[in-house]
């Protein structure tokens, strides 16, 4: 089978650049505005985390970054380029010689992710031969390899294992070398560990973390923990409501955020000298993003900052010289 | 948010005494299997492989351990919902141990030992609102009704900070925070004496994580409750325990107070366990160690083989022919380890 020429350029910086992204669902119940103006860059070889509590739109964002977005979703602003190709723009024929070979994902529930009905070896086939250059007769073994390569012990024998016959942890493992078996240039991982232990976490990540830095592979790493996202990504994103509130290093992140609610959040966080007393909850809970009146900063309600300034439409962007920026009226 | 019903901290209303409340000794449970042939003696699944623990009054123990380990077994033996296969469970001076479990339910210790499920979503009846949940065990095990129901499910609301205004609420019209506490002000509606607390936060968000952990511990100590905290989130059990169990493979590989534990463990696993927790800005990820491999089998183990040998970066020949028995670390310590830890072996 001959591969279709990739329209996407591995060179291009940045790698991935979303820009003023706004999506909502039209749902029964009334529209979903679960993206906001959302802007971030990806340059090749760079890990980011999307750090947020469960509906600030980390996955949707995902989604769309992969052009697989609800049927109920509408785009209503915005762009995302990866590597020279708009996504939003493209082809369907386009888009799917682009999943797979040239962007991957790792999902949350890898034994749901997998079919139940085929062995492993086969589904890692499969890829290989609808991306990849191989001939028939090469797929099945070069599938070993790749269950060798995220070290599946005895992958020539696995290989014929049905999902149901392994562990979480080797599903998750599975996963890992669906996704990375064209060697893509941007790899999502959508919680790519939560429901496993926390010993076979730390492995999936470490191998994860290792095979990106050997492909030089750019990595957004879904995570409402930000201990995971703190060990493991360079940089980290804060979203809040379908907002992008921080995007800073990890390092100053934690130092000094910038964002009241990265503060808050960070402050909630149990780590490994906190105290029950000095923790502190983020008051209030998010905003229901079917409102008509959401306020341009949708955290605004929760702030203790809050003033009549933070009205202010659109909400003032401090840029600051490593990519970092913070969305706030009243930064720390 | 606290309410304010829950921010004033009393004294504990109970006064600790000598003798803990639970005291578990020699506990097992075995499942059989079925024989691969018909001659052949049944093989057995050892999950729990007999343990011994104990809780004092107004003390909240952690259990960790990761899936599989038997935890779940474990608790379940507890509080009387499968019948143990050897061993005895002491509760208050009475072995409950014996009870059947079929029967256990229209026992009156049934209201002493309540749990908090792990999701507040999957636990509790779609069909029922908030008041009927709480309501459910008062009309069951305390024969309430009528004005005294309601006055009690009310002081229950107050107590874990709902407001009275979503008792009528179904769980789908709920936060998960609000569901956590609903889950909550039903295990203690029967005023229990101990509660199991499975995973209680791990559905949570950590903005609301919090809040919830500040109101288990402000209720122990209003209502002298001894808390079972089972988690696999080290960095929460550390926070609200005051001594941990660490489990591996149907055994309690290493018992101690919750500061020494997190400090100093001696046990290996304790260790790696300890090194694969991310901290937020504190990368791990060099002093890990790793545990190579997958646990071992639990079906007709080795009584000879220390569980964690093959995956313990101490394992010695010794590991293999001898089953380590706990030994006393001093300070309340107990590890079951040939080769322990050293404290100075950490700061390396």
């Amino acid at each position: 089978m001959s591969v279709v020429p990739s329209k996407v350029d591995r060179g291009a910086v940045p790698l991935l650049r979303v820009e003023d992204l706004s999506i909502e669902f039209r749902t029964r119940n009334g529209t979903v505005r679960a993206l906001d103006r959302l802007s971030l860059t990806l340059r090749r070889g760079e890990t980011m985390a999307l750090v947020g509590e469960s509906g600030s739109g980390k996955s949707v964002t995902a989604y769309a970054v992969m052009g697989i977005n609800d049927p109920a979703a509408r785009v209503t602003g915005g762009s995302i380029v990866f590597g020279g190709l708009d996504v939003l723009a493209a082809e369907p024929k386009v888009l799917d010689e682009v999943r797979g070979r040239e962007v991957a994902i790792i999902f949350q529930n890898p034994r749901a992710a997998l079919n139940p009905i085929r062995p492993v070896g086969r589904q890692i086939a499969d890829i290989l031969l609808r991306h990849g250059n191989v001939t028939a007769a090469q797929a099945p073994e070069r599938a070993v390899e790749m269950l060798a390569t995220v070290r599946i012990p005895d992958p020539k024998r696995r290989a014929a294992s049905y999902p149901f016959e392994l562990s979480g942890g080797m599903c998750q493992r599975v996963m890992i070398a669906l996704a990375l078996a064209c060697e893509p240039a941007l790899l999502i991982a959508d919680e790519p560990t939560t429901g496993l232990d926390i010993t076979t976490q730390a492995v999936i990540m470490d191998l994860i973390a290792e095979l990106a830095a050997a492909h030089h592979m750019a990595t957004l790493l879904i995570t409402h923990d930000l201990g995971l996202a703190s060990e493991y990504c360079d940089t980290i994103a804060v979203m809040h409501a379908g907002q992008v509130v921080e995007i800073a290093p990890t390092a100053r992140l934690f130092g000094e955020p910038r964002h009241p609610y990265t503060a808050k959040l960070i402050a909630a966080t149990p780590g490994s000298r906190t105290r029950l007393e000095t923790l502190a909850s983020v008051p209030g809970s998010l905003p229901d993003l079917r409102r008509d009146d959401l306020p341009a900063c949708r955290y605004s309600a929760r702030c203790e900052r809050y003033d009549d300034r933070c009205a202010a439409t659109p909400v003032p962007h401090h840029v600051f010289g490593d990519g970092a920026f913070v969305a706030c009226a009243h930064p720390l | 948010m606290r309410s304010p019903a829950v921010t004033a901290a009393p004294e504990p209303l109970v006064e600790p005494l000598v003798e803990p409340l639970v005291e578990v000794v020699g506990l097992r449970k075995l499942y059989a299997l079925g024989s691969q042939t018909w001659r052949a003696a049944p093989s057995h699944l050892h999950a729990v492989a007999g343990v011994d623990f104990a809780i004092a009054r107004g003390e909240t123990v952690g259990l960790v351990g990761e899936s599989g380990c038997g935890k779940s077994t474990l608790v379940r033996m507890l509080t009387r919902l499968i019948d143990p296969t050897g061993g005895s469970i002491r509760f208050d001076g009475k072995e409950i141990g014996s009870m059947p479990a079929r029967s256990f339910g229209r026992r009156p210790e049934r209201a002493q030992i309540q749990t908090v499920f792990q999701d507040a979503t999957d636990s509790l009846n779609p069909r029922y609102t908030a008041f009927r949940a709480i309501a459910d065990p008062l009309r069951r095990l305390r024969r309430l009704s009528g004005k005294a129901l309601r006055a009690r499910v009310g002081e229950l609301a107050q107590l874990t900070g709902l407001p009275s205004e979503l008792l009528g609420r179904f769980p789908h019209q709920l936060s998960g925070g609000q569901k956590a506490r609903v889950g909550i002000a039903r295990a203690i509606a029967v005023e229990p004496r101990l509660l199991v607390l499975d995973e209680p936060t791990s559905a949570l968000d950590v903005s609301v994580q919090v809040v919830i952990l500040q109101l288990l511990d402000d209720l122990k100590r209003r209502l002298g409750l001894s808390y079972l905290f089972v988690s696999h989130d080290l960095n929460v059990v550390r926070l609200i325990c005051d001594r941990i169990l660490v489990m591996y493979l149907g055994r309690i590989v290493e018992s101690g107070p919750a500061e020494v534990i997190f400090n100093a463990p001696a046990h290996p696993y304790t260790r790696a366990l300890l090194s694969a927790v991310p901290t937020p800005g504190v990368s791990s990820r060099d002093t890990r160690i790793p545990l190579p491999g997958d646990p071992r089998s639990p079906i007709d183990p080795d009584p000879n083989t220390c569980p964690l040998y093959g995956r313990c970066f101490r394992s010695a020949p010794r590991c293999s022919t001898e089953m380590p028995s706990p030994r006393n670390m001093g300070g309340g310590q107990t590890v079951s380890c040939h080769f322990p830890l050293a404290l100075q072996g950490l700061m390396t």
